[in-house]
Parts: structure tokens; C-alpha cells; sequence
């Protein structure tokens, strides 16, 4: 018997919220073996690669490695390298950072609304299958790429040790009876306000309406948020083996803050609490921890071609590269089912700056890591006439089985 | 019902056909005018052919559509400002031109009024995060930081006030109630009393202190020295001084009174004596204080801040000159043989919470009537207990009728108390105390679209509405007692009583608010911090200068509302305000001290106005590099207010190159000679030219600053040689001007710009418009913003007179 999908499972049973995932499903429910779902990892390190460093000279299966490149040469079978991918109608200095994975058009312009992010139209169509129907994390302040579809950002989580609280401490009774009491506050606040809204909407203007009713929307969305909260918080948390991880203060250590987020990624996956995680390595305005490197990383991707400054950016660049690979190699030693919990995980790592040194938002640096993809090669994608990067996301959409034709500015479905 | 006689039908009848026709007749006369000007100027060009984003045989004259009134709109400006037919095109009959142009701009302005009369001129606007921040700090009297826990608002638009481009989402929701959370968190206190006497920071005879300054330089000691009379601190970021490493602990956020008295040691120049303030979850330090300390003297200071738990201060010298050598602490193998300037603190207190009673004024005004009942022993968790003196529904009810009218800037409506109340009802009846009872309530309070929304009917605004947009505009904050009880007794739509309004708002210090926030926005000061000058080229760059920058604007601006000064100061100015710090840094002499005070400016000069202060100059620079684009654009859309049109997507910008080979004007001289781009770009870079002589912290250059090729300078640097930068190649801040206008430099490029005065100062007319109202300047407002431009032209548009002239505008005084 084909086993079958655990979303479609859940909504053929009629159970509307998810169980932690189970190696085999309860035979009283059903007799069928669970399939691991593919989750979808975004990774932005937002001042760019310097792509000298980065990309190979020949494209294909059989490209040469570069300094960048040496640093994954390990995983070298489990990832693909893409270029002349970017999304249509950016500019603007750092701008670009709002719309990496949304595609609105012309960010920075006078009356820009941001569109939704590809992790949170995925989250939405989930739903709350997982504890967090997405985690939205950053290396420094809650700046996020993540927006919703109303073009406002989620603020990312900057507290490792919070999350791997939120996933897996428990709590005591009297926690866990604190927490439900506030989310039943919570709610009770909130029904009260929908009633406010409706008798205020009576009397208010038809300008004033429109206004009300996105309020009104909002805090019914909020409400549902806090009902399916409070469901999970009744299911027992997942267990991990691992220590809760400390928080690194000082934001002098990027590569220590951006190891710290990187590890929670094994265990969110893992544990199911996520499936769609959105990560964002930022510029951190003070000078990184690492040996050879005394200015500030945001200073030094506006190098001016200078070599000194160079040879830092590349060093601090490499530090991040690292990360990843360690990343991936974490997701390779673990297993889920049959396969690496690398295979059932896309890990998309790339910056919004093709590059930092002009603002030039064309030509994005993209690796795609795990999943099930055919990896090993070097994806060269015109570099004068650029393919919509959505048209990755589109695919990945479909992978994750959120079928679509087509994301924001898409014009097809990339596949190599 | 009287019957109408059939010869009354017959009257009305004929006059609703000729209503009728006169409509049918006159939109036929604007359509057919304008058409004719299509037919003989446009269409040969904006037809189904065209590579112009216009094309006519597809654009209706549906001006109720919003994007096609739009279009119409850019149509009648380009038309009117010669813009189009292009010049090198046949000019259109000058009669067939104005008709067209008169009939055009009578049916745009009819279409938005009509608009405006049925919807009111700007929809609904929720408050800013700021004004969210600002409004609880006022009515619970607490100072946390409240906006970070907020959704950041919509950077990109003018300005985050503006309804229109203002996001709400369940993210909002929330947000809004984990704020509230935060704020009753801080505004109940129940813990121990405040100490009555200050804490003394008693650095002289703490071991870990002696420790460090013991310690040898190679194990990380010795940065600092203990005296008989002082400690002596000569590192920045002196983690020895940290006031939690001395064993002090802030247990509860509240306004605290730092006192200390400190001397610059070893000391030929001014020392700075700065404090922190710092956390670790904070992780960067911000800078609190920083005053001069004169060569010779010891100084004591008093400051008092707003600390919360976990947070820590240490004091920090700046400016201190290395010694004479050149050697700094280390080079001199520590603070045993050191002979530069360090910063010698001789006792540093601390005290507070400064509060008048305990439990404190927010506490007994969110627990109104309840008494406090003080637990014996010390109980650093709770140490009042909340009794009662009535029902807690009574207790709760009060409170919601004490704050409801302020939050709501009304009085509250019928009903509004008990469904607020309601919600206490399952916390009482569970027993809880008081203090957890309220929350409920004011958590939905402080979330209500009452409060969140400013709200009102199509039409001139009632006296409430007209009392939150100027207090909102004014003092970011909820109408105080005095607009509430003008609103009430319906006087504030008095012009006089308006007038007299605005003066007392903006004599009061809470003005500031607006204008910092103004400011902010309009210019882009938010962002100062968005880049950071390479150390290495910049080395005299610091927190301090970049304080005195903002500061300097500020008292700027301020002092053109307060004096009542004319709009060209703004292009040129006989005076600006400095502190030693930004004086030095101006190359102006015999200014001493760090209080800012106005200073006359030499008629040489090149400062003056807005645009060479160096809060300008910074954030228009790309952090190191300066860009003339990026200047030039600014001065064309924040000074004149007519921005260039975008460049096209994805050209991403020069690539910049500080090795000294090149200079900025020899690239952008490249793109400047492709058409395509020459045609924005001669606008643009002009006045970016102009401003070339001013590097990316404002500092007045000649030549610029290298990393690899040129001389070594030859001026020192905080008591030392410079080995940081290099001389580059010299810098040219000359140019043409679109309509031929020759400068060579900024002094009379600033000249040129005066002729422009009308238009800096329409410019900031619409931008107080557009910022106090929280709408765009539309089609029908423009003769009312030009009435008021005209009104004040000769007194030279002063800043006061047009903010009075903006509130008592109809547009400000209708919806």
C-alpha cells in the first residue's frame, strides 16, 4: 500500500490539529505508515557573497571548486549551486532585504506594500499541523523576511534558548495552568474586541469601514492563532537528548549567534515542530570575532575593491559558508525513516544581494541543499537576463505538496 | 399625500431632463476639449503602439476609478509644467492647450472634492507605534521601551503617520497585547521601597576592581589605576567599571539619579566624561551622557535616566589624547607607566527609584482607592499586599472611567464600561487579587480600535477629533485635560482658542516629540545608524559627534518654530547651534563646553542651512563613500519636494572604488554621458556636485581620504600621528545647473538655491500637511497649500505662521 501523506491523513480522519509525528500511526485511527513530510529551510545572509569567491568557471556536474566551494566540498554530492536567479523590479540599496522572499515589485518606492513571503503562504496552507506553523528566526533584532499577507513582518525569534524552550521545555503544572489561563484571557479579550468592532463598524464612515474590517480580521485570525496555541499546549511537548542551548550576548560573535540558530534547525525538524523555517543572518554593526577581521561586516561588503577590505569580507563570508556546511552535515548524520533527515528537508541558503559592493539585487548567490532534488551540479542561469527566483520557490511549493502554479512573480517552475 | 398636479410633474420633469442634460453637455465639453488636445498633440505618439507606459486609445475618463485618476492627474501635471508634447515636438495651440488644461483640472478637482465630501479626505489612521509608545507613557506615567515590541511601521512611504500605507495584522494583535502586558508589568509595582539615600559605587575599595587594575596588561589588567582620590579609567569600553560588577543590581524599572563627580587625569586637553548604559540582552551600550571636562578642574554631574532591570552603566572617558609619543595604553605597557589622558571618577552614586510615594503614582492610579498593605521583613517579589475598600468590580469600574475618556479622546459611550468590566469577571470570581482583576480590562482597553484608531465622520471634525489630530500632531500623545475640556465644552473649532492651543502645545517641552519624530521621517535622520564610517577613514567619527549631529538639526529646526524664522534658513542660515564637540569637527573656534548654544556663523562659512549640517551630510553618504546621486536625489526630493522619478529596476548603483585610483565624479561621468540616463541625471547630481566637499561624517574636505594612495596627512588626531588614511586625489564640487547655472562649491550653490525659497518652502508646507493630517497632498489640495505659501511669502514663509496656518487650514480641520 502506497502510504500516504500525513496532511491528507489528518483531514480525511477529521482531526483538526496534528499529533507530534509518529513513526507509525495509531491503528485505531487508521493503518498506514506514515510518510516524512519535506519541510522547507530559508537562509539569508543579508550582505551578500562575493561571488569571485563563490562561483566555479565551468557549470554542470563536473565544475572546479573555488574558495567557497572548498568549504562544502564534503557535501558536494548534496547540493546545487545556482546562479542568475533574482526577482524582477528591486533596487534600492538594502531594500531587497524586505522583499527576498516575497518578489513585491519596486521596494524602497514611495507607497510600497510588501506581499507575502514564501514561508508564510506555506505556513498558512499548513496550518497548524506542527506546533508553529512556521519559525521565523534572526541572528540580531527582530527584523524578518518573513511578511504576511497583509505586507507586514513577522518579528523573528533572536533567542535560541527561547526556542528550544517553546519546542520542548514543558513547564510545571502551575506554568502550564498560567499559560492556559492567559491564552484563555487572551481569547475572551479578543472576542470582546470583535464585538467593539462590529458595533463601532455600525456607526463608522465607509472610508473608516474598510479599516475596521481589516482589524476585524485581524483579531479574528489572532484569536484562531491563540485557540490552536492552546490546543498544542495540552499535547506533551517533544523530548530531545540535547541541553537547552545559552544565549551568546555578545553580537561581536556572528559566527557563534548564527551556529546557535543553525543547530535549532535539526532539532525543529526533527521533533516536527516546523515545517517551515525562514532564517536571516544579519549585519550586526559592530566588528566579528574572527581572526584577520577589524571592521564591521556591513562596512566591509562596500569594499570599493579595495584587496584589504576584501580578504576580510571573505574571511567573515567563509566563517558563514562554514555554517552552513556544518548544517548539512547535521542534517545528513540524522535519519528519518529510511532517509537522511537531509532528504526530507530543503535548505535553501543565498542572499538578497547579488552584489553588496553596488546594491545590485541581480544575480543572487542560491545554494539548495537536501530535499529531493538532483544535486552535484552548477547551475548557471543567464546572468544578463535573469529567471525569476519564485520559479524555485514554485517548486518548492509543489514539493512541500502546496500545489501551485505559480508564487508572486513567477514566470514557470525551475527544475535541472 | 398631496397629489401633485400633473403641471408640477410636467416642471420637474423638465427640470431633471435639463439637469440631465447640462451634465451629459458639460462632460461632453471636458471630454471633447481634452480630446481635442489628444487628437493634435499626444496620439501620435500614446497610441496601442506606444513604448510609453501611456496610451490613450486605452485609458477611459472613468475619473472614479482611483488609477485612472491617476493617470489623468500625471497627464494634467506634465502637461501643465511643458513638460509634454516634448520640447523638440510642435507646440499645441495655445487656446486648444489652456482649454484643454482648464476644462481638465475643473473635473479632477470636482471628481476629489466630491470624493472627499462623501468619505472625507484621509480614512481612518491607527496609531504609531511612537504615539502608542508615547500615549501609555503619559497615561500610566512609566517609560519602558514599549515600540519594540510593535510591528516596525512601513518605512518606505513619506511618512508612518499616513493611514493609507499603515499595515494591520494579526501579528499587530498580538503585539498590542504582549505591549499592554509590558506596560502594567511595569506601571504595578508591589516591591520594596526605593532606598532613601543613593547607592555609592565604591570602586576604591571593590577587590574585583583592585583585581583588574593590578592585574598585568598581558592578562587584561592594567587599564586602569587606582588614586587616593580616584579611579582612573583610560579604555572605552571598561568592563572593570561596570556598575553590576560593583555589586549593583537595578531590581525595579523607574527614572534613577546617577550623581558623580569626575577630572580629566593627566590632562592638557578637554576629556570627555561619558556614561553607558547597557544589558545583555541589550548587547550594544548606548550613551547616556557625556559632558567636557575643563583641563584642571574636577566637574559633578547629575543625570536621571530610565533604567530597568538587568540593565548596568559604567562611566567611560572619550577625547582622551594618547601621550605625547604617540604611545596609547598599551604601547605604553599599562596604566603603571602611562602617561596620556584618562578619565579619573571620585565617587559616582546612584539613587532611585525617584518616586514621591511608594507604591508608586502608576500603581495607585491603576489600583484606584485600593490601600497598601506593607508584608513584613523584606519581600524583594511582593511586598504590599492591594486591600480593598470596595467590590472589585467598584475598584475596577473606576479605573476604566478614569482612563477610558483619555484613551479614547472621548467620553466613553454607553455600554463601554460594562464590556470592559465584563472581562474582569472570571479573574474575580477565580479570587484573584485586584492587581491581576485589571488586567483583563485594560489589556482589551489598550487594544481597542477606540483607542488604536483615529476615527471620525466625513466632514469638519467635532471638537474631540479636532483635539486628537493636533495633540497627535504635537505632542505624539493623547489630548491632555485642557484639550479635553475645550473638546467637551466645544470651544477648540474657535479659531482664536485654536490659535492660542497651538502656542501652548508648542511652547511645551513635549513638542520636542514632534519634532524629532517630524524630523525622523522627513529627512531620514531615523536612519544616521543605517551605515557606519570605516574606522579607518573616518577614526574621528563617535557616538558623541554622531549625538551632537542630531542634535544640532533639532535645536535647528526648533529654533525656526520658536523664533518664528523664515523658510530659506533652511537653504542658508546665518546661524547654526554647535557644541565644542561639532565645533571642532566644523573646524570653528573658541567654542567650549558640550551644552549646544547658537552660534553666529562667519560670513565665509560654508555651513549654513540644512543640507551642510553633518546629520545630513551623513545619512545622504553610503557610509563611507559619498554618493552624489544619493545627495543630489536627496536634495530634490526632502528639499524641494519634487523627486526624480525612479531609476529603472534593477541597475543597481556604481560599483564604488576608495582605493584612490578614481574618483566618484570620474564613474558617475561615465553614465552621465548615455542619454537615457543623462536626462534624470542632470537634475540629480548638481546639487550632489555641490555637496562633494563634504565627506560622509560632514567633515569640510578638499581632498579625499584614501586607503592606498596618497600622502600621510599631516594634522594629528586625539594627541597622535594619523596612520589610518591617506590624502587622495582632490575633490571638485563644481557643476552646472539643469538651466545653466554655473558653481563652483557649495557657498554659491546655496546661492542659486535661494531663488528656490518658494518652493522649499511648499515643501514643507505639504510635508507638515501630509504628516499631521495622515493623508497625501491630492488633486483638490493643492490651491489650499498654495494659498498658504502665498500668504506667508512676505515674511519669507515663517515656520510658526505656517503651522498655524496648517491647523487652522480646512484640510486640517476637516476629515
Amino acid at each position: 500500500m502506497k502510504p500516504i501523506n500525513r496532511r491528507t491523513f489528518l483531514q480525511a480522519s477529521g482531526v483538526s490539529l496534528a499529533l507530534p509525528l509518529l513513526e507509525t500511526m495509531n491503528p485505531a485511527l487508521g493503518r498506514a505508515i506514515e510518510s516524512p513530510p519535506q519541510r522547507m529551510v530559508f537562509i539569508c545572509t543579508a550582505l551578500g557573497l562575493h561571488s569571485p569567491a563563490l562561483y566555479p568557471k565551468n557549470t554542470g556536474a563536473e565544475y572546479g571548486s573555488t574558495e567557497y566551494l572548498d568549504l562544502l566540498k564534503d557535501h558536494r554530492k548534496d547540493f546545487t549551486l545556482i546562479s542568475g536567479l533574482s526577482h524582477p523590479d528591486q533596487g534600492g540599496e538594502h531594500y531587497t532585504e524586505m522583499t527576498f522572499l516575497s518578489a513585491a515589485r519596486n521596494p524602497g518606492q514611495d507607497g510600497f506594500r510588501n506581499s507575502v513571503s514564501i514561508d508564510q503562504y506555506a505556513a498558512h496552507q499548513l496550518g497548524y499541523v506542527t506546533r508553529f506553523p512556521s519559525v521565523v528566526l534572526s541572528s540580531n533584532g527582530p527584523s524578518s523576511q518573513s511578511y504576511t499577507s497583509s505586507g507586514v513582518m513577522v518579528p523573528a525569534e533572536t533567542s535560541p534558548a527561547k526556542m528550544f524552550s517553546k519546542m520542548f521545555l514543558q513547564g510545571n503544572a502551575e506554568e502550564v495552568r498560567r499559560q492556559q489561563q492567559k491564552l484563555t484571557e487572551g481569547r475572551s479579550i479578543l472576542d470582546e474586541l470583535l464585538n467593539q468592532t462590529t458595533a463601532l463598524r455600525k456607526q463608522a464612515s465607509a472610508a473608516d469601514r474598510q479599516r475596521l474590517d481589516e482589524y476585524f480580521e485581524s483579531i479574528r485570525t489572532a484569536e484562531n492563532d491563540l485557540a490552536q496555541a492552546q490546543a498544542w499546549l495540552n499535547e506533551p511537548k517533544s523530548k530531545t537528548k540535547q541541553k537547552q542551548p545559552s544565549d551568546i550576548y555578545d553580537k561581536a560573535d556572528l559566527v557563534g549567534r548564527t551556529k546557535l540558530l543553525m543547530n535549532l534547525i535539526p532539532l525543529i525538524v526533527q521533533s516536527d515542530s516546523s515545517r517551515v523555517i525562514s532564517i536571516m543572518i544579519q549585519d550586526h554593526q559592530v566588528v566579528p570575532q574572527i581572526d584577520g577581521v577589524v571592521a564591521e561586516h556591513h562596512n566591509l561588503s562596500h569594499h570599493g575593491q579595495d584587496p584589504v577590505k576584501i580578504k576580510q569580507l571573505k574571511t567573515i563570508e567563509k566563517s558563514l559558508v562554514g555554517c552552513y556546511g556544518d548544517l548539512l552535515q547535521d542534517l545528513k548524520s540524522k535519519q528519518e525513516g529510511e532517509h537522511r533527515l537531509l532528504d526530507n528537508t530543503m535548505v535553501m541558503f543565498g542572499s538578497n544581494l547579488g552584489n553588496a559592493n553596488a546594491h545590485d539585487p541581480r544575480n543572487l548567490p542560491i545554494f539548495m541543499a537536501g530535499g529531493d532534488y538532483q544535486h552535484g551540479q552548477y547551475v548557471a542561469l543567464d546572468k544578463n537576463n535573469n529567471t525569476p527566483l519564485c520559479n524555485l520557490y514554485v517548486n518548492m511549493l509543489n514539493k512541500m505538496q502546496i500545489e501551485t502554479d505559480s508564487f508572486a512573480t513567477s514566470s514557470g517552475e525551475l527544475s535541472w | 399625500m398631496k397629489r401633485l398636479t400633473s403641471n408640477k410633474i410636467h416642471r420637474l420633469f423638465l427640470i431633471a431632463i435639463l439637469a440631465f442634460a447640462s451634465n451629459v453637455a458639460y462632460a461632453q465639453t471636458w471630454k471633447s476639449q481634452v480630446n481635442r488636445l489628444i487628437e493634435s498633440s499626444c496620439i501620435s505618439c500614446h497610441d496601442e503602439s506606444t513604448e510609453t507606459g501611456l496610451n490613450f486609445e486605452e485609458l477611459d475618463f472613468d475619473l472614479s476609478n482611483p488609477d485612472t485618476f491617476r493617470q489623468w492627474e500625471k497627464i494634467f501635471d506634465r502637461t501643465h509644467q511643458g513638460e509634454m508634447p516634448p520640447k523638440d515636438e510642435t507646440r499645441p495651440e495655445a487656446e486648444l492647450l489652456n482649454q484643454a488644461l482648464a476644462s481638465l483640472k475643473t473635473k479632477l478637482r470636482e471628481t476629489n472634492l466630491a470624493s472627499q465630501k462623501t468619505n472625507g479626505r484621509v480614512p481612518s489612521r491607527r496609531l504609531t507605534r511612537l504615539e502608542y509608545e508615547y500615549t501609555l507613557h503619559d497615561l500610566l506615567h512609566i517609560r519602558g521601551d514599549l515600540a519594540k515590541h510593535l510591528p516596525p511601521e512601513n518605512t518606505t512611504s513619506a511618512f508612518d503617520t499616513v493611514g493609507s500605507n499603515q499595515g494591520i495584522s494579526p501579528v499587530h494583535i498580538q503585539s498590542y497585547l504582549q505591549a499592554a502586558d509590558v506596560a502594567l508589568d511595569e506601571a504595578i509595582q508591589l516591591g520594596p521601597s526605593p532606598k532613601p539615600a543613593p547607592t555609592l559605587i565604591d570602586y576604591q575599595n571593590s577587590k574585583y576592581v583592585n583585581m583588574w587594575t593590578e592585574r598585568p596588561l598581558l592578562s587584561g589588567g592594567s587599564t586602569s589605576k587606582m588614586l587616593d582620590d580616584a579611579f582612573v579609567t583610560y579604555e572605552t569600553r571598561q568592563h572593570v567599571a561596570q556598575s553590576n560588577h560593583i555589586g549593583f543590581h537595578f531590581r525595579t524599572p523607574g527614572l534613577y539619579r546617577i550623581t558623580a563627580e569626575a577630572y580629566g587625569y593627566q590632562a592638557k586637553t578637554p576629556v570627555i566624561f561619558c556614561i553607558y548604559r547597557s544589558s545583555n540582552l541589550q548587547g550594544n551600550a548606548e550613551l547616556i551622557s557625556a559632558v567636557d571636562l575643563p583641563v584642571g578642574k574636577s566637574r559633578t554631574i547629575s543625570i536621571t535616566r530610565y533604567f530597568t532591570p538587568g540593565d548596568y552603566f559604567y562611566p567611560s572617558p572619550a577625547d582622551h589624547d594618547s601621550q605625547a609619543d604617540g604611545r596609547n595604553i598599551y604601547s605604553a605597557l599599562g596604566s603603571k607607566f602611562y602617561k596620556g589622558e584618562g578619565l579619573a571618577v571620585k565617587w559616582l552614586k546612584i539613587e532611585g527609584p525617584l518616586e514621591t510615594q511608594w507604591p508608586p503614582k502608576s500603581t495607585r492610579q491603576i489600583l484606584k482607592d485600593a490601600t497598601f498593605k506593607r508584608r513584613p521583613g523584606y519581600r524583594p517579589a511582593q511586598q504590599f499586599d492591594v486591600e480593598l475598600t470596595q467590590s472589585p468590580h467598584e475598584h475596577i469600574k473606576k479605573t476604566i472611567e478614569h482612563l477610558g475618556p483619555q484613551l479614547f479622546r472621548r467620553p466613553l459611550a454607553k455600554g463601554e464600561v460594562e464590556s470592559f468590566l465584563n472581562l474582569a469577571t472570571p479573574s474575580i470570581n477565580n479570587q484573584q487579587p485586584l492587581e491581576q482583576n485589571i488586567r483583563a480590562p485594560l489589556r482589551a482597553m489598550l487594544s481597542s480600535p477606540q483607542f488604536l484608531f483615529h476615527s471620525a465622520e466625513p466632514g469638519q471634525l467635532v471638537d474631540y477629533a479636532l483635539a486628537t489630530r493636533l495633540s497627535y500632531f504635537l505632542w505624539k500623545t493623547t489630548p491632555d485635560a485642557e484639550l479635553l475640556r475645550l473638546a467637551k465644552e466645544k470651544k477648540l473649532n474657535d479659531p482664536a482658542v485654536l490659535r492660542q492651543q497651538v502656542n501652548r502645545l508648542l511652547d511645551d517641552p513635549k513638542s520636542d516629540r514632534f519634532v524629532h519624530d517630524f524630523l525622523d521621517q522627513w529627512l531620514g535622520l531615523q536612519d544616521i545608524d543605517a551605515t557606519t564610517p570605516d574606522k579607518n577613514l573616518y577614526p574621528e567619527y563617535d557616538d558623541i559627534l554622531r549625538q551632537a549631529m542630531l542634535q544640532e538639526t533639532r535645536l535647528f529646526f526648533r529654533a525656526l518654530i520658536d523664533n518664528n524664522l523664515g523658510a530659506s534658513n533652511l537653504i542658508d542660515s546665518e546661524f547654526t547651534f554647535l557644541n565644542r564637540k561639532l565645533a571642532e569637527h566644523y573646524k570653528i573656534p573658541n567654542i567650549v563646553g558640550e551644552h549646544f548654544r547658537r552660534v553666529d556663523l562667519p560670513k565665509t562659512s560654508v555651513r549654513g542651512g540644512l543640507l551642510t549640517q553633518a546629520s545630513i551630510l551623513k545619512v545622504t553618504a553610503n557610509g563611507t563613500v559619498t554618493s552624489p546621486v544619493k545627495r543630489g536625489s536627496f536634495v530634490l526630493s526632502k528639499l524641494l519636494g519634487t523627486p526624480p522619478s525612479s531609476p529603472p529596476p534593477n541597475v543597481g548603483s556604481v560599483d564604488p572604488d576608495t582605493r584612490g585610483a578614481t574618483t566618484i565624479r570620474e564613474t558617475l561621468d561615465k553614465h552621465r554621458n548615455v542619454a537615457s540616463c543623462a536626462s534624470c541625471h542632470q537634475h540629480i547630481d548638481p546639487p550632489g556636485f555641490a555637496l562633494e566637499s563634504f565627506d560622509p561624517i560632514g567633515g569640510y574636505r578638499t581632498n579625499y581620504r584614501s586607503t592606498e594612495k596618497g600622502r600621510r596627512p599631516t594634522k594629528q588626531l586625539l594627541g597622535r600621528n594619523i596612520h589610518e588614511y591617506r590624502i587622495g586625489l582632490p575633490v571638485d564640487a563644481s557643476g552646472v545647473t539643469v538651466d545653466g547655472q554655473q558653481f563652483a562649491g557649495i557657498r554659491k550653490f546655496k546661492n542659486i538655491l535661494l531663488s528656490q525659497t518658494d518652493q522649499v518652502a511648499k515643501n514643507l508646507v505639504s510635508q507638515l500637511m501630509v504628516y499631521s493630517t495622515g493623508g497625501d497632498i491630492q488633486f483638490a489640495d493643492r490651491d489650499e497649500i498654495e494659498r498658504i505659501v502665498q500668504e506667508t511669502k512676505d515674511q519669507d514663509y515663517p515656520v510658526r505662521t505656517m503651522i498655524h496656518q496648517i491647523v487652522q487650514s480646512p484640510l486640517f480641520r476637516n476629515k
